[in-house]
Parts: structure tokens; C-alpha cells; sequence
């Protein structure tokens, strides 16, 4: 008999023991209703997400245009929106996008953070913003794969089916990779089922990228590759059953729990972010003490618009000099946004490094890393939409002043512009940075899986070789 | 005949104790020793030596002239093993249970075989397709020896198959295991019961402090001579 062969016995073996056990049938039958029951209220809410995004665009449109005569200043304060679509993938990965605001206000002299975070919306505070595929195959799906794992090998010695197993012929050696192919055999008649509805609604949701779906899962099935690593090598390794089941609940504990909440705390202290009280409050004060064409930088503003135009008076300028004070006033707040707004992406920056060391201790961190980053949730993607959105704020305000230069003249804030130029103002259109994209960005992430890959193998490999040594 | 089971100067050690000292003995085929001894006299670690399961210090254990500890794997496919109790799994019925240890000696079970086999052991033909999990102690210890001889073992080597069942299924399974060897198959049966071993022994070693101390012919001795004669051996023992 080959080995795969023996493999292929040993894995239908445990699958008939697995199948007519109806504990684990029963769990297995819940962790099924959880994950579904996740991947329709994901569904459910991207797609409404989805509706309301386009209705309120439209209903935003109507009212910019609607709005009547009016200077085109006071039009940049009365505003308008970018609301920051839900990518399909986020049904699999809602990532950080229930935490971070999904619509940004547009307006004049601000750069708003995004609002309206569909955590706050939340009853009771519950943090069901976390319940979602990604959660069931994160968290989950290893707890259930290491509990029937537990005793794949340890149960075998226990009962002493083990020697019978050996004393009939199957080697040492092959106990360990019978046992993965088994507990691998087990998983995907768990998992796959699930992931195939999760991909069906993804795809039913919206338009996806199949490269980016097709890493997602290939990312997912090397997580669970490792995991059923640990989980059998630990089974060899432990006495009893009991010992590796309490063992690999620890296991669960540190890597997937404790471990990435210990990375994020550190993270945390080691590139503090300002609070949000603070950061406006930052903004603020350099806005207050840089260049104010309005006030005290006023004069020699003029004189350099008159020496600019070849004119001595401040009438004989062919444009509004209004329309000229708010737009130098706009680029200097631009050039404080940037500043405040890059040194806090350096901050988080900083802060996804130092989590960047936890992968090194739990092979959650990269997968939570990559499973964002390709589902199109992640902090890269919020802040990519974030800044496209002030560059679209920026566009918006430029043609206003524009316009009020060109056309306000001696009328000044009394002029007034017509809907003919509020329907020269483009919808915010936004398109998420695709697969190359996050793959840029997660490759340390694919790296730290493959390294962890290679580890777990390298533990099965030893509890393989203390089998064959007599261990048993 | 020679010998298909056979130690020359088997020893092992475990760090200072000695579990076994150059145990020297030969099984032919068709032949049934049981080795007779107390707890701690070497029976188990001898079953563990011919099995590969522990590396020999010293000596070697020979399978059908196939040294166990150079290629265990080629020796087990000669052996076959009955523990003290047969470990099954429950949830698998007996057919799946001889299906699948017959499948790791790589034998496909053939129905009509497989019952031909149980017959013989004399196996309630209606239980085999009920889970493992149901059945006496008789039943398992005799499915154990189906897996054997399904997988035709040309030596069985038996960890304490009598203890713990009734007189009927003791006196059914002696029977069984002679029929056995009468088919050729070399026996070797680790035992405390100096009775049932006078009944199914061609030969009859004591055991004791590791090291083989007697081999007895059983037919040359009452069943009080034999007592007494292993009585005598324990009290040096115990001396």
C-alpha cells in the first residue's frame, strides 16, 4: 500500500469517527449557522449600504443643484459629500470599515474627518461590527479545528489503537502525515462549504476581483494549514488527549487572543495617535498662525496681486480680489491638512510596523493584515478614500473661487452664481486601490503566513520523529 | 522447521534498569510459547522488541530472519498482534475496524473470507456490523486475531489474551488459538495464567528479573507440577 494511500485510509478512518460523533457534528452544525448567519447580515448589509449610497448621492445632487442663486463661497459652505462605497469584499472582511466614517462633509477652509461609523450605530454598544465571515474563520473555525484535533494522534495512543495501527503495518513515519491529511480532509468538509457561501454572496453583492478573491482564500487556507499543523503536532506531542486539548485551547488563547491584543497595546504606545479632540485642535492653531490674506497678511497680499496684474489700485484688477484671498487662504490650509493629516498616516504607519513584529508570534496578525488588505477593508483603503476625497474637496473649492474671481468683480460676497456652475461641480467618484495595491502592502504579511507555514510543518516533522523513536 | 520468531541475546535496558537480559529463544512456525512471568519480568518488553516499538540495546529480534530493529516496518507485515485488550474504534463497526487495520497491511478485505475467518474464530457472524463499541472482551480479543490472520500473519504475538474473560470465553478462545497454530501460524502469548498456557502452549518460558530462567515442555508435567515448579521460581524471586 502506497503511503498516500495509507494517508487517504487513515484521513476516511477519521472521517467516519469525526461524521458519527454528535458533539462535534453539533458544534460543527453551529459554527455552520454562524457563519452564515454572518455572511447574510454582511450581505444584507452591503447591499443596503450600497442603496442608501447611491440614494443619498442622487438626493445630494438634486439639493446641490437645487440650491438657487448664491455666492459660490457660501455654496463651498453649504457643501456636499463623498460617501466611500462598501467594497463586495467586505461581506467576507468588513475589516477596520465599521470603525472608520463611510462619508466625508466637503466643505471650504476644513478637511473633515469621515463620520457617520456604522459601529456606533450599534445596540447596546454590542461590537457586532466584528461578527462577520472573517470572525467565524478566524477565530472560530481554529478553535473547532484544534479541539478535534486534540486527539487525532494523543486519543490513538490513549486507546492504544495506535500500536495496533503500527503492529499492522502502518511506519512510524506515516502516522504524522496520515494525521494532517486527516485533520485537513475534516477542516475542508468544514470550511469549504462555508467559503463557497460566503463566495457566492460576495459575488452576488457586487463586482469582484477574482484575483484578489482567489489570494483572500488562498490566504485563508494556508492559516488553516498551519493551524492543523500545530493542532496534530501538538496531539503527537501530548500524553493524553485531555493534555493536548487543554494545551491547544492555550495555544488558541495566546496566538489568536492574547498575542494580537498585546501587538495592537504596544503598537499603541509606541506610535500614540492624538486624539481626534487634539488633532482638530493641532489643525487648528497652525491654520490660526500661518499665512491670513483676510487680516494680517492682508496689505502686502494686495500688493502683490496689484504687482502681479500691473495695476496700483485695487479697482482697476480685471478679477475679484475676494475670490483671490480665499483661494491663497485655501492652499495654505492645504498645506497645513497635509502636514497634520501625513504626520498622522506616519503615526499609524508606525504603529502597523511595530504590529507588523507581533506576526512573528501569532499567524493571526499577517492573515487579519492580508484578509483586509484583499478584501479592500483595510486602514490603507479608508485613508486612500479619505485623501482622494480632499483632493476632490480641493477640485470643488478651486472651481468655486475660480468662478468668484472671474466673475464676482466689484460685487464681491454679493455675487451670486447660478445652478450652471453647480452642475460644473463632478460627483465624488472613487474607485478603492485594487490588488497590486494590497499586495504592495502585505507581502511581509504573505511572508510571515509562508514563514509560519514552514515552522508548524517543521514542529509536525519533530512530533513525527519522536513518534518513530519510540515515543508512542 | 526453523525458527520465524526468534532472539539472540535480546537485551534492553532502561536507563539503570534492566527490562531484559540476552533473551535467547526460537518459535517455529505452527509452535505456541507462552512466556509466563510477574508483572515487570520482561513478557511486555519482549512483545515490544519483536514489534519495533523499542530499539534493542543489545542482541537482536528476528521475524521470519528479518531483523525487527533494521526494518521494522517489513517485520510487522510478517506479524500480527493481539493486546491484552484488542483497541477498536467504537463508532466503526467490526467489518470497518478488520477493513481498515487489514488496509494498513495493505489487504483488501474480501467478504467471503473475512467471514470464512470469523467463523472459524467462531465470531457471531450477525455482530460484525455492529459498532466495535458494543462488543465483549471475547469478541474484541477475537477480532484482533481476525485482523492477523487477514492480513496472514505468520506469527501472532499475544499481550495477556485471556485475562479478564469468563471461563467460556477463555476456554472458546484457547480453543481458537490452538486451531491457529494448528494452521501453521507461530504463536507467542505473554501470560500470568499458568493454566490456560499448560492448555495452549507447545512450550512454556518463565520469565523473571528480565531474563528467561526456564522453558518447560507442558506435557511433561501435571498442571500442580507446573504450579508448583513456577511457584518455586517466584519465591527465589521473591528471596
Amino acid at each position: 500500500m502506497s503511503p498516500a494511500a495509507i494517508a487517504a485510509s487513515v484521513a476516511a478512518k477519521d472521517w467516519a469517527e469525526y461524521r458519527r460523533d454528535w458533539r462535534l457534528a453539533l458544534i460543527s452544525l453551529l459554527v455552520a449557522l454562524l457563519a452564515v448567519t454572518a455572511v447574510v447580515a454582511a450581505f444584507v448589509e452591503v447591499t443596503a449600504h450600497d442603496a442608501d449610497r447611491r440614494a443619498t448621492i442622487a438626493a445630494d445632487r438634486v439639493t446641490w443643484e437645487g440650491q438657487g442663486a448664491r455666492n459660490p463661497h457660501s455654496a463651498a459652505h453649504f457643501a456636499f459629500w463623498a460617501f466611500r462605497p462598501l467594497p463586495p469584499m467586505a461581506l467576507l472582511d468588513p475589516g477596520v470599515l465599521p470603525y472608520a466614517g463611510s462619508a466625508i462633509w466637503l466643505e471650504a477652509h476644513n478637511r473633515n474627518p469621515a463620520q457617520a461609523r456604522p459601529a456606533e450605530d450599534l445596540a447596546g454598544g454590542l461590537d457586532l461590527g466584528r461578527f462577520s465571515a472573517a470572525w467565524v474563520f478566524q477565530y472560530v473555525l481554529p478553535l473547532l479545528l484544534f479541539i478535534i484535533g486534540a486527539g487525532l494522534v494523543a486519543r490513538e495512543r490513549e486507546a492504544g489503537t495506535l500500536r495496533l495501527m503500527l503492529a499492522s503495518g502502518l511506519a512510524a513515519g506515516q502516522v504524522m502525515p496520515a494525521k494532517y491529511l486527516a485533520l485537513g480532509r475534516i477542516a475542508a468538509v468544514l470550511v469549504l462549504p462555508l467559503l463557497a457561501a460566503a463566495l457566492v454572496a460576495t459575488l452576488l453583492a457586487g463586482p469582484v476581483d477574482g484575483v484578489a478573491l482567489l489570494l483572500w482564500l488562498s490566504a485563508y487556507l494556508l492559516y488553516f494549514a498551519i493551524l492543523a499543523a500545530l493542532a496534530v503536532a501538538v496531539s503527537a506531542l501530548c500524553a493524553t488527549a485531555a493534555q493536548a486539548r487543554l494545551l491547544l485551547v492555550g495555544l488558541w488563547l495566546v496566538l489568536l487572543l492574547i498575542v494580537p491584543r498585546l501587538g495592537s497595546g504596544l503598537a499603541m504606545q509606541a506610535a500614540p495617535v492624538p486624539t481626534p479632540h487634539d488633532f482638530a485642535a493641532g489643525v487648528q492653531a497652525q491654520m490660526k498662525s500661518g499665512h491670513d490674506p483676510f487680516g494680517k497678511d492682508g496689505k502686502a497680499f494686495e500688493a502683490a496681486v496689484m504687482a502681479r496684474y500691473g495695476v496700483t489700485r485695487l479697482e482697476d484688477l480685471p478679477v475679484n480680489i475676494d475670490g483671490l484671498r480665499l483661494e491663497a487662504a485655501e492652499q495654505h490650509g492645504n498645506r497645513v491638512f497635509d502636514a497634520a493629516w501625513g504626520r498622522l498616516a506616519a503615526t499609524h504607519e508606525a504603529g502597523r510596523a511595530a504590529l507588523r513584529l507581533a506576526a512573528l508570534l501569532s499567524p493571526l496578525v499577517p492573515l487579519q493584515n492580508l484578509s483586509m488588505a484583499l478584501a479592500g477593508s483595510d486602514a490603507a483603503v479608508q485613508r486612500d478614500f479619505q485623501d482622494r476625497a480632499e483632493a476632490h474637496r480641493r477640485r470643488i473649492i478651486s472651481l468655486l473661487n475660480a468662478d468668484m474671481t472671474a466673475h464676482a468683480g466689484a460685487a464681491g460676497f454679493d455675487y451670486h452664481a447660478d445652478a450652471a456652475l453647480w452642475r460644473r461641480a463632478p460627483d465624488f467618484a472613487w474607485q478603492p486601490p485594487g490588488t497590486a495595491a494590497a499586495l504592495a502592502r502585505s507581502w511581509p504579511d504573505a511572508l510571515a503566513l509562508g514563514l509560519w507555514l514552514l515552522a508548524a510543518l517543521g514542529l509536525l516533522r519533530l512530533a513525527g520523529r519522536r513518534l518513530a523513536a519510540g515515543q508512542q | 522447521m526453523g525458527a520465524v520468531l526468534e532472539a539472540r541475546g535480546l537485551t534492553k535496558r532502561y536507563g539503570a534498569a534492566l527490562a531484559l537480559d540476552g533473551l535467547n529463544l526460537a518459535v517455529a512456525a505452527g509452535e505456541t510459547l507462552c512466556l509466563l512471568g510477574a508483572n515487570g519480568a520482561g513478557k511486555t518488553t519482549t512483545l515490544n522488541l519483536f514489534l519495533g516499538f523499542t530499539a534493542p540495546t543489545a542482541g537482536a529480534a528476528l521475524v521470519d530472519g528479518l531483523v525487527v530493529a533494521e526494518d521494522p516496518a517489513a517485520a510487522r507485515a510478517r506479524l500480527g498482534y493481539v493486546a491484552e485488550v484488542v483497541s477498536l474504534y467504537p463508532s466503526l463497526s467490526g467489518a470497518e475496524n478488520l477493513a481498515f487495520f487489514a488496509g494498513l497491511a495493505g489487504v483488501a478485505v474480501d467478504p467471503a473470507r473475512r467471514d470464512a475467518i470469523l467463523a472459524r474464530l467462531r465470531f457471531p457472524a450477525d455482530a460484525i456490523l455492529r459498532p466495535a463499541g458494543t462488543y465483549s472482551k471475547g469478541m474484541r480479543q477475537k477480532l484482533g486475531l481476525a485482523i492477523a490472520l487477514m492480513k496472514e500473519a505468520r506469527v501472532i504475538l499475544l499481550d495477556e489474551p485471556l485475562s479478564g474473560l469468563d471461563p467460556a470465553a477463555a476456554n472458546d478462545l484457547v480453543g481458537v488459538l490452538r486451531e491457529t497454530a494448528a494452521g501453521g501460524v507461530a504463536l507467542l502469548i505473554s501470560t500470568h495464567d499458568i493454566f490456560r498456557a499448560k492448555e495452549v502452549a507447545s512450550r512454556i518460558g518463565i520469565m523473571r528479573h528480565g531474563r528467561l530462567v526456564a522453558m518447560i515442555d507442558p506435557a511433561s508435567l501435571s498442571a500442580g507440577e507446573l504450579e508448583h515448579m513456577y511457584l518455586t521460581h517466584m519465591a527465589e524471586r521473591a528471596a
